[in-house]
């Protein structure tokens, strides 16, 4: 969404507030609007959402937020908010966001859990060797403030409440479609122990079907069995009309790193806390990189890969990177819904 | 304000005479009396004794019929022996008290705060076995089975030691015949009369009593708190011993003011 130049942007996370330009900040979020809509009338199933801090990559440190200020724009297509990184918030005000979330959109709304990524965790000085225990301790607290009706305490390692009682209750009964966003096998045992979905975002098929096979594997052991929409993978899309000329807008496009970069230090010291979170970053090189690059039967055929192989029954695309304009996003959403959502949609 | 912990106390044994029972107790602690009545597997070492006698008075009976105390075939209920364990604390002085009830002993408990409302300053109930789902059965099975029902961590826990096979079988036999239905209607018709506020305490990971039970006794008890202790069993003390006595001892403490937060928050001056 960014549109100055990398040059005059300064590097790295986290990137300092002088640097925002608010007639830019404010023509960014009118055009991000209008692509959500758009996203909305082509026919797209969800438009998701996601948290991100302290960066002009993505300006929504709060997610559900973002998606509040869309309901009266998206009609049709659910409200997927991708999610709260846990170790930030609050997870008793995360079951009320989502619960009240899920009424003003009249049932609309897809929840993710998440511990997220490395550069996040330093957003609120979150200790990394701590984030594990603290985003499946939320998690569990989440789904208890969902569903427990009558008040009650919470005696945890991480978090004390001595009277939760959440009001409203979810729209959707017992609580909106969840799914837990990770790509570790924590987060897949943790599904599978929850009867929840899995989200994984970015990481290679090899890597994914590890993922998956764990996850199944567990919810096998709990007594269910998991189905493709109970599986979702987020994956940047360079959508061209020819794979040539994907390759192109892919290297034009497409970068390594980008504003989520820290300095070498710091990624160390996050890494004597716990190292697992930097595993899909170090595989993906970075953030933004594509996943699917090619023309309308090349991404097809990708996406359908990850479908017959690992069991992907939902797939989150992203067309934009901060090198993108909106022109080129609005066209090539376009082309996707045109080219490949319907035959994606058949699978 | 907490008071300051002090260093684990020792507990001395005694004996106290009641309805042809020599009851055995131990007691260790200063301060207001807290009378605990034990679970099923009987009158064990527990590390929330321990801690709450840093603040308490602390009386832990030794129900009649367990450990090695004579065969008990002459309780009628539990809500007899309700009867028996509340003199028994009469015998000791204590005109009243508060009552902490782990797993089988939480009917005996609601008994007492039934029975004798003005002895009973302040109820907690943990792992609580007094209201059952319909299809409940008691835990069996081989010490692995059954380290898996009663804790969230089993591979966490010392190796169990072997008890007496005999004491075993006696106390099984007692908590068979006593137990009564998976639901109780009289007992529960009578819950809302009790008038001490009441702490109920689940672990989340709570295979032998699920945490969901929590929600029927604040429903029905009137000044009742339901809390869980994350990431525990049954046997929530020995899992997260100083979690449940922080919030049971606050509980003895404050009563219905515990749900106000003391934390200090200021991390420098």
């Amino acid at each position: 969404m960014s549109y100055m130049s990398p040059q005059e942007m300064t590097a790295g996370w986290p990137t300092p507030p002088a640097n925002y330009d608010r007639e830019i900040g404010l023509r960014n979020f009118h055009e991000g609007a209008e692509r959500m809509q758009f996203a909305d009338e082509l026919g797209f199933d969800w438009v998701s959402f996601s948290e991100h801090h302290y960066t002009p990559s993505i300006l929504a440190p709060n997610a559900a937020l973002v998606a509040a200020a869309m309901i009266k724009h998206i009609r049709q297509a659910k409200l997927a908010v991708l999610g709260h990184t846990l170790p930030l918030n609050n997870p008793v005000k995360v079951a009320e966001e989502l619960a009240l979330l899920d009424n003003l959109s009249e049932g609309r709304v897809v929840a993710g859990l998440l511990r997220g990524t490395p550069n996040e965790f330093q957003t609120y000085s979150v200790n990394p060797a701590e984030t594990r225990e603290l985003a499946l301790e939320s998690m569990e607290l989440v789904l208890k403030a969902w569903t427990e009706p009558q008040p009650f305490g919470w005696e945890g390692r991480h978090y004390q409440y001595r009277s939760v009682s959440v009001w409203p209750r979810p729209l959707q009964q017992p609580f909106p479609p969840t799914y837990v966003l990770g790509s570790s096998h924590e987060s897949g045992e943790f599904a599978a122990a929850n009867h929840l979905g899995l989200g994984v975002s970015f990481v290679p098929i090899n890597v994914l079907s590890e993922l998956f096979t764990n996850y199944r594997q567990k919810s096998l052991e709990a007594g269910w069995e998991p189905v493709p929409e109970n599986i979702i993978y987020r994956a940047g899309v360079c959508l061209a009309e020819t794979d040539e000329q994907a390759m192109q807008d892919a290297n034009r496009y497409w970068m390594r790193g980008g504003n989520f970069n820290m300095k070498s230090s710091v990624y160390s010291a996050i890494a004597k806390g716990d190292a697992n979170p930097l595993r899909p970053l170090a595989a993906a090189g970075g953030l933004y990189f594509a996943t699917f690059i090619g023309g309308p039967d090349t991404i097809f055929n990708k996406i359908k890969q990850f479908h017959d192989e690992c069991g992907v029954g939902v797939i989150d695309v992203i067309f934009q990177t901060p090198r993108t304009n909106h022109a080129k996003v609005m066209h090539d959403m376009e082309f996707y819904a045109k080219e490949v959502m319907p035959r994606v949609k058949e699978l | 304000m907490a008071k300051t912990q002090q260093a684990d106390p020792k507990f001395s044994e005694g004996h106290v005479a009641v309805d042809g029972f020599q009851i055995r107790y131990l007691e260790a602690g200063k301060g207001d009396p807290v009378v605990m009545l034990h679970g099923a597997g009987g009158l064990k070492p527990s590390r929330l004794n321990d801690l709450l006698a840093g603040q308490f008075r602390v009386i832990a009976f030794e129900i009649p019929g367990f450990g090695h105390s004579p065969v008990n075939d002459r309780s009628k209920s539990m809500r007899d022996l309700a009867r028996t364990m509340t003199d028994a604390a009469a015998k000791l002085g204590l005109d009243h008290y508060g009552l902490v009830a782990t797993s089988f002993s939480s009917r005996v408990a609601l008994w007492e705060a039934i029975d004798a409302p003005d002895r009973i300053d302040v109820m907690v109930l943990i792992s609580p076995s007094a209201i059952l789902p319909e299809n409940w059965t008691a835990p069996s099975g081989s010490p692995d089975q059954l380290a898996k029902l009663m804790y969230a961590h089993p591979e966490k826990q010392p190796m169990p030691v072997a008890e007496d096979p005999e004491i075993l079988a006696k106390q099984q036999a007692l908590t068979a015949r006593l137990r009564g239905p998976n639901r109780d209607p009289e007992l529960e018709g009578m819950l809302r009369n009790i008038k001490a506020p009441a702490l109920v305490v689940f672990g989340t990971h709570d295979a032998v009593t699920p945490s969901e039970m929590g929600r029927i006794y604040k429903e029905r008890i009137p000044s009742s708190y339901f809390v869980m202790v994350y990431d525990a069993g049954h046997a929530i003390a020995a899992e997260r011993p100083e979690a449940l006595h922080g919030v049971v001892s606050d509980f003895l403490e404050r009563r219905e003011a515990f749900i106000v937060s003391r934390s200090n928050t200021v991390i420098n001056p």
